[in-house]
């Protein structure tokens, strides 16, 4: 089982790029980078709220449970 | 690396153990640089100490006393390596290397320490490396007693023989401190490890 990371897809659909997300929403680059390729262990709800705020959206538009 | 001012016990502790690091690097380069210059020279002032078993009787004591009543375990005597370098020049040397070997890895796991501690200032602790330096640590304090007594049995039971008419029993001398320090050693590596996974999952906390 896995977690996916759908932030790629959700910033093509709302055509952000990384840097400005990271400028709005307060999160270094590397750790978006870490969210965004699936290598974060845990993602804080803070992070998350302001994720879904910066892109209009809700937590599971970017997090998708899959079984593998 | 932290500001000098942020002086706590780790930077005492690293402190302390990088002058005594650079004593034992001294004191080291000095013993072999004297035992090399003994050897070429000749002015050999090492001695080995010998444990050899005498009987009561063998003595002449001031008082008259019964030999029945003492009971003496052994007599230590010192042996001149100048004699066993012109008569037993293998011996010597053997002993030469095993002793230069010895110090190695003291050094080697002292150094090993002192890492540990510049990490810790560097607020590094738990890494893999720290990990592995545990290991090697609680690895030499585990194998030091047996490799003293590799060294007793190859070099200082031959020379024994050599000198000492008496029949000799050498028996190892087992001491379990060391062995327990060298599992705490290994246990506290587990818990870094532990420290590690954790730091991991901390720095992949988005």
């Amino acid at each position: 089982m896995a977690i996916i990371v759908n932030l790629d897809v959700m910033l093509a659909k709302r055509k952000m790029s990384l840097t400005e997300l990271s400028e709005e929403v307060g999160i270094t680059m590397s750790n978006l980078s870490i969210l965004k390729t699936g290598k974060a262990k845990a993602i804080r709800f803070s992070t998350l709220e302001a994720i879904c705020e910066a892109l209009d959206c809700q937590p599971g538009d970017i997090l998708e449970y899959s079984e593998e | 690396m932290k500001s000098f001012k942020d002086r706590n016990a780790v930077y005492y502790s690293y402190a302390i153990i990088n002058f005594f690091w650079y004593v034992l690097c001294g004191t080291a380069i000095l013993i072999i640089g004297t035992l090399f210059t003994q050897h070429t020279f000749g002015l050999l002032l090492n001695e080995i100490h010998l444990g050899i078993p005498i009987e009561p009787d063998q003595l002449t004591l001031q008082t008259a006393i019964d030999s029945s009543m003492i009971s003496i375990d052994s007599a230590t005597a010192s042996l001149n390596a100048d004699y066993l370098m012109n008569n037993h020049f293998g011996l010597y040397v053997g002993i030469l290397v095993s002793f230069i070997i010895g110090m190695g890895l003291f050094l080697f796991g002292f150094f090993q320490l002192r890492m540990m501690l510049k990490s810790a200032w560097n607020d590094k602790v738990f890494t893999q490396k720290n990990i592995t330096r545990l290991k090697i640590i609680a690895g030499l304090i585990i194998a030091f007693k047996p490799f003293e007594w590799l060294i007793y049995q190859l070099f200082v039971v031959p020379i024994d023989e050599m000198l000492v008419a008496n029949e000799i029993s050498v028996t190892l001398d087992f001491e379990p401190g060391s062995f327990v320090y060298g599992l705490l050693l290994f246990a506290l590596a587990a818990v870094f490890e532990k420290g590690h996974d954790m730091y991991q999952e901390l720095k992949l906390t988005v």
